[in-house]
């Protein structure tokens, strides 16, 4: 017992005079070497923005895009709060955006895709945290079309049971709908296995390709997607609503939210009065 | 007996006092927040937002529990956000922190506005000068929002330690005069969060260090990289999480004065003007004694290290000194700094340079003396070992007999 602690005490000094050359390195010696070489750093980055502006350029990416991607805690009082920091935000969020793993549009688009039309961009961002792109941006016609659409988990990729439920916060769901075709008598998925693998394929090989064989990539990409989309009153409505909202797990009060005259009455005002806006997206930002 | 009767007042009382603060959380969830012009029927939707033209994320969701239990939460969209009558909200005005926002304040019984702290904000060095004042780069100060959240109240428990006791203790008290328990808890929360430091040190050391280390930045406005605070020992203890380590706020904005209202040091208003130092460093209206015994001498010496304009002084190499933006600093250095402050740093470099050698030295060769002592003593014994070798062999002896 003796001879083990006497080996502990050993070890232990020998892990204390360890610690202490370190912290003894680091103010005296290491200091110095760390200065000779921020010195040598600071010179070269000198040299490089005297001669080269791609190094600039570095830095002005690095500050727009990775910026986004700090966090920061805040101590409420009674938690502490850890989010995304967002540059000149003044209320507490609490919320994180995770991001759709299986939607091969964000890929390209961002889980922020809308930015066209002034009145429309962000109810669209907002809708598109549960809403597949597919099911306002592809019309399903004829034989296609099938009026099934299903939730899939934003993770996995899997079809899931509905995850709205009583008292879950709106549109915080792990999960999105996607709309079901039927080709040749199967009923399946829009986003179909070949599709996204030719997407996927896209962005890896997009290096690679010429201008014209992107152009023809794309084409073939966005073949499904219509010229125009679904809008706001296509589902926010009391009859005929493109979305079944009952089937999709939706609880009669949410339903009754939905297609409330509160709603809907903002809706067909906002239609009322951006109308050209609406059936015209993008064209006329200017006006 | 009588202690008996008492306590059960106490357990009876507490007992209420917490059901009424469990009421009170559970209200807050949609119950405080006067949403009357129903905001979060779009607002409660956390991925409404969008990339405005600079590429900035701008989220407009509100997560109403965190807003409720805000020092905002009694006030409505509209009473800041201006203009917001119409959807879509095309009109709507900037925040500005100084409009009336229709909420009485109870000491004059006028509309409340946080016009008084802009104005001394907009006067001070970190504001865009008086009245029609301007100066150059506007957009590298900060604004409201670059150093303020919408705060949390505090939880009853934060202030006394642990418990909520004593502050439902102290509640109890208010309510039984100002019978509204809500609005009793509202001001008590509002006056206790004022009460207590935001930031730690660290932290405010972080927000400050977040501008003023920018060394390009600092350099446009003619001043120093804050990099020169780090080379102090207030700074070091900041660092270890020493209690009541003085970090920037304690020499710039002491006891007594406002971080709106801080000022350069050469206005004779400023806590580190050469005459009002003695009174920062020892003594902060009895509150905060740091140097009790400081004198004018030890006052006026150089608290931050001596930085890039003493270097420029000094004729040395300074990395970033071909840059546009140091040409205000090299103006200024020599209005800043006197010959005799050259010297010193001179002086004050060979110590540093001495002292880190010596040390160095003295403790790598005396790693250097132990670890061949080590190897030694490894060694087959001879000499002073045999006291080793010989107890060993005692204990041999002793395991085979």
């Amino acid at each position: 017992m003796k001879k083990l602690l006497s080996k502990l005490y050993l070890l232990l000094l020998m892990a204390f005079t360890v610690f202490m050359m370190v912290v003894i390195w680091d103010v005296t010696l290491g200091k110095l070497v760390a200065e000779f070489r921020h010195r040598k750093l600071s010179q070269q980055a000198t040299e490089m923005k005297a001669g080269q502006k791609e190094a600039s350029e570095t830095t002005t990416f690095k500050q727009a895009i990775l910026e986004g991607e700090k966090r920061v805690k805040h101590y409420l009082g009674y938690r502490v709060l850890e989010q995304r920091w967002l540059k000149g935000h003044f209320h507490h969020i609490d919320f994180d955006f995770k991001p759709d793993k299986h939607n091969y549009c964000i890929n390209c688009h961002g889980d922020m895709p809308h930015d066209k039309v002034k009145e429309l961009r962000a109810f669209g961002n907002m809708h598109a945290s549960f809403i597949g792109c597919q099911t306002c941006h592809v019309r399903l016609e004829g034989s296609a079309r099938t009026g099934v659409f299903k939730w899939y988990d934003r993770t996995t990729g899997e079809i899931v049971d509905s995850p709205v439920e009583k008292g879950t916060q709106a549109g915080a769901y792990n999960a999105k709908i996607i709309p079901f075709e039927r080709i040749d008598g199967r009923l399946q998925r829009v986003d179909t296995p070949e599709r996204v693998a030719f997407a996927r394929d896209y962005r890896k090989n997009e290096k690679t390709l010429t201008d014209i064989q992107k152009s023809k990539a794309k084409k073939i990409i966005h073949k499904i997607v219509s010229k125009k989309p679904y809008l706001c009153g296509d589902c926010h409505r009391k009859e005929g609503s493109l979305l079944p909202f009952k089937e999709l797990g939706y609880p009669q009060e949410r339903i009754n939210v939905i297609v409330s005259t509160e709603v809907v009455g903002m809706i067909h005002k906002y239609t009322e009065f951006y109308m050209p806006r609406i059936l015209h997206p993008g064209e006329s930002e200017e006006k | 007996m009588h202690l008996i009767t008492r306590n059960w007042i106490q357990v009876l009382l507490s007992a209420g006092i917490l059901l009424f603060c469990g009421a009170g959380t559970a209200s807050t969830g949609n119950g405080i927040m006067p949403d009357t012009e129903n905001c979060l029927l779009c607002h409660r939707y956390p991925a409404m937002g969008r990339f405005d033209k600079t590429g900035r994320k701008r989220i407009f969701y509100i997560a109403d529990e965190l807003f409720a239990r805000s020092v905002h939460g009694k006030l409505r969209c509209k009473n800041c956000h201006i203009g917001l009558d119409q959807i879509p909200h095309t009109n709507v005005r900037k925040v500005d922190c100084s409009t009336k926002c229709h909420i009485k304040e109870p000491s004059t019984g006028r509309e409340f506005s946080h016009i008084n702290m802009v104005r001394k904000y907009e006067a001070s060095v970190h504001g865009r000068g008086a009245a029609g004042g301007s100066k150059p780069f506007p957009e590298d100060l900060p604004t409201c929002k670059y150093c303020h959240s919408n705060r949390m109240y505090n939880s009853l428990d934060g202030l006394w330690g642990k418990s909520e006791a004593l502050s439902n203790e102290t509640l109890a008290r208010c309510v039984g005069c100002h019978t509204r328990k809500e609005w009793a808890r509202n001001f008590y929360s509002h006056f206790t969060h004022r009460m207590r430091r935001r930031r730690t040190q660290d932290e405010v050391v972080k927000l400050c260090t977040s501008c003023h280390e920018d060394q390009k930045k600092m350099a446009r406005h003619g001043l120093e990289s804050i990099s020169t605070y780090k080379d102090t020992f207030h700074w070091v203890q900041v660092k270890y999480g020493v209690r009541n380590a003085p970090d920037c706020l304690s020499c710039h904005v002491p006891v007594g004065y406002s971080t709106h209202d801080i000022r350069p040091r050469t206005d004779p208003v400023s806590p580190i003007h050469l005459s009002n130092r003695v009174r920062t460093c020892s003594n902060q209206g009895g509150v905060q004694v740091c140097h009790p015994g400081a004198t004018a001498q030890f006052a006026s010496g150089r608290v931050h290290a001596y930085g890039v304009k003493a270097q420029i002084l000094a004729g040395e190499k300074v990395p970033d000194e071909q840059e546009p933006e140091m040409s205000a600093v090299i103006k200024r250095a020599g209005m800043d700094i006197s010959e005799k402050e050259v010297f010193h740093y001179r002086v004050l470099k060979l110590l540093k340079l001495f002292y880190k050698l010596l040390i160095g030295g003295v403790i790598s060769f005396m790693l250097l003396h132990q670890s061949m002592h080590f190897l030694r003593s490894r060694r087959k014994p001879h000499g002073t070992g045999q006291a080793f070798s010989g107890k060993q062999g005692g204990n041999d002896q002793g395991r085979c007999g």
